[in-house]
């Protein structure tokens, strides 16, 4: 098992990922205006990013929406895509998180986002596996993965990314002090890194 | 005592999620643009979270990939070829600011012939 990294050292390893990521160079196309790169980009990751829209707004004609702004923006965003800053599935990712999160926040008036039993709705993983194309093993593993992290930590990760909460509302469905949600998030990430950079 | 300028560097975890009120997000976003710690953290963080979102994939519904297929007609962005330079420029600059209008504007100047 690796070593947790805590600290500035021991941050050798990042590019490890980007290095072996082979959407990169179709991105790059991408960026330069190739609409063959882009069908290949959504064949590979369409399923990610509409996966955790849905996760998300729970709300499928809201996440096709959501999921259309997303594939619209990479198109468009994909000339700025570098390869040293992460892997395109992170940065894709990313973006349709942030965007997912930007709707569910702006409609937080319809949601009643102190709703306790958002605690229980979250908390449950193993729901969304089905019979996909794609690298099932490594869904596997972030679930097995998942299941390392303390009790405590799962619940404020989970929380905050498949409820689009802040750590603030997270604190508040918690009922946890924000800096211990803070740093439960901290290190539930710095856990999930390391259990699942051991098997790639 | 300004403790937020210690706690800053704790919160690349939380903006790797989007867990930030817009408050916070705005001072971190300033410190992270100086702070190389915080960079490499946030990547790193960005890298597990899209593991987070891989283990919610979802069958993409039909009517999205129609809509996915579409894409790049919509943004014309193959029309970037014939762009000149600073129109190049000028649009990139303007995705840069995150202002899209400007950004489509650009885009539809290169369209229309220009009469002075
Ligand atoms: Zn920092």
């Amino acid at each position: 098992m690796l070593k947790r990294n805590t600290g500035a050292k021991g941050h050798a390893d990042i590019g490890a990922g980007a290095l072996a990521d082979q959407l990169a160079p179709v991105m790059t196309r991408c960026g330069q205006g190739d609409e063959g790169a882009f069908v290949r980009i959504y064949d590979e990751l369409g399923s990610l990013v509409y996966g955790i829209i849905l996760k998300v707004l729970r709300d499928p004609a809201q996440s096709e929406e959501v999921a259309q702004e997303v594939f619209t923006e990479v198109w468009r965003q994909a000339p700025r895509y570098e390869p040293g800053k992460g892997s395109v599935k992170g940065w894709i990712a990313t973006i349709a998180h942030r965007r997912a999160v930007d709707r569910v926040r702006s409609e937080q008036s319809a949601r009643n986002r102190e709703d306790r039993d958002a605690v229980e709705r979250h908390v449950d993983l193993t729901s969304a596996v089905e019979d996909l194309v794609g690298d099932e093993l490594e869904r596997q593993r972030v679930r097995v993965a998942l299941q390392t992290l303390t009790e405590v930590q799962r619940k404020a990760v989970e929380l905050a990314y498949y409820g689009g909460y802040t750590y603030r509302e997270v604190a508040v469905l918690l009922d946890e002090p924000e800096g211990t949600v803070k740093t439960r998030i901290r290190d539930g990430l710095i856990r999930l890194r390391d259990e699942i950079g051991v098997s790639s | 005592m300004k403790p937020s300028g210690i706690d800053l560097h704790h919160l690349a975890g939380v903006y790797a999620l989007n867990a930030l009120d817009a408050d916070e997000l705005a001072l971190f976003e300033a410190h992270l643009h100086g702070c190389e710690l915080c960079q490499r953290e946030v990547v790193e963080f960005c890298e597990t979270a899209g593991l987070l979102a891989l283990a919610t994939a979802q069958p993409i519904p039909q009517r999205l990939r129609n809509f996915v297929d579409a894409v790049p007609g919509k943004c014309g962005l193959p029309r970037w070829a014939s762009m000149s330079a600073s129109q190049l420029f000028r649009r990139v600059l303007g995705s840069l600011e995150g202002t899209q209008q400007e950004f489509d504007s650009v885009a539809e100047e290169t369209e229309q012939p220009r009469h002075a």
